[in-house]
């Protein structure tokens, strides 16, 4: 298979579905976007760069406490939903450009702050996406992580570490079939490794759990029934630390499900 | 056709969007000339071209026209 491929289904996806991330409850008002505000405490002479901003909900939470905001995307339609929401708030300080989070059109040391939130589970390479990401940070700035995680220790206590293996990559097939541009979910453990391979000083984490109304969940990525059917069957036969970790709940058709956020805050060394 | 060449300060400033400063060529993290006229981000270390369009640079690899 060609190493484009995941990259041109992740613009596929996006690219038809650009619009009902504008609207999506979940990537708009997140309760993890105030969250990340609060906890990244920015400077009003800032420089961020938003990476995989979608429509760009990130990048407009950090506009109004920041100089500048750049808000970049490897989806063009996205970044177009993205400067009209810009526009609606009056956001002048923000600016568009098409990139790869892995090969930053951006030189070293340039922003305080690099932002990603809920993306990386589609980026072919972390880890270089992490490297790029302190490439652009400014010694001393900071990297503001969130990021939907597979279930291990961290999230799932008490099962045996094989079983978390297979939970998390039952996971990783669940949200895969829901959406063929979702690569990988890593691990809290696999983020805290990865974060500190690159070079970057982990400061704080903490876990959002997220409920998630199925239905709503299918309907933003326009999932076809007979998939919704297959999804629907995987939480119902959801056992052991699977289930632990999803916490699916059935109540007549309406059908639910508990979805993991890290949020994660790293420096780069100054 | 190696001559490097060079716009007056003044009209690159007034012509070009004030972020246009900021980019690097995404493969070799050089820098970028601007091209008004057809609307390219010029890297001359990796030969390609990179298309704004409606205002947004596309600064990807794939995007991008080579250069002969």
């Amino acid at each position: 298979m060609s190493e484009i491929a995941p990259k041109t289904l992740v613009q596929q996806q996006f690219g038809a579905n650009a619009a009902a991330y504008a609207t999506s409850a979940v990537h708009a008002k997140g309760a993890s976007l105030a969250r990340l505000v609060e906890l990244v405490k920015p400077g009003k002479d800032w420089a961020a760069l938003d990476i995989a901003t979608g429509a760009g909900h990130t990048a407009l939470a950090f506009a109004p406490h920041v100089r500048e905001v750049i808000a970049s995307d490897l989806t063009p339609e996205m970044l177009d939903e993205a400067a009209k929401l810009a526009a609606s708030k009056g956001y002048a300080n923000m600016t568009t450009a098409a990139a790869d989070a892995e090969k930053l059109p951006f030189p070293d040391a340039r922003f305080d702050l690099v932002t990603c939130r809920i993306a990386p589970h589609h980026f072919p390479d972390i880890p270089a996406f992490i490297r790029e990401s302190r490439r652009v940070l400014k010694p001393g700035g900071t990297f503001a992580l969130v990021d939907n995680v597979s279930p291990d220790e961290a999230t799932t206590a008490g099962f045996p570490s094989a079983e978390l293996a297979s939970a998390a990559d039952a996971y990783n097939a669940f949200e895969k079939k829901r959406d063929p541009s979702h690569g990988r979910a890593l691990t809290t453990a696999e983020w805290t490794r990865d974060i500190a391979a690159a070079g970057l000083q982990l400061v704080h984490t903490e876990h959002a759990p997220k409920a998630m109304d199925f239905a709503t969940w299918c309907k933003t990525m326009k999932v076809p029934e007979a998939t919704v059917v297959e999804l629907r069957a995987m939480l119902t036969g959801a056992k052991g630390a699977f289930a632990a970790f999803l916490k699916p709940t059935f109540d007549g058709d309406k059908i639910g499900f508990t979805l993991d956020e890290l949020i994660a805050i790293a420096r780069k060394p100054a | 056709m190696n001559e490097r060449r060079k716009e007056p300060a003044a009209a690159s400033e007034r012509t070009a969007p004030r972020f246009l400063e900021l980019l690097v060529c995404p493969v070799t993290k050089t820098s970028l000339e601007y091209d008004e006229k057809n609307q390219e981000l010029i890297s001359r270390a990796a030969r390609l071209a990179y298309p704004i369009k409606s205002g947004v640079p596309y600064l990807l690899p794939s995007e991008a026209r080579t250069l002969d």
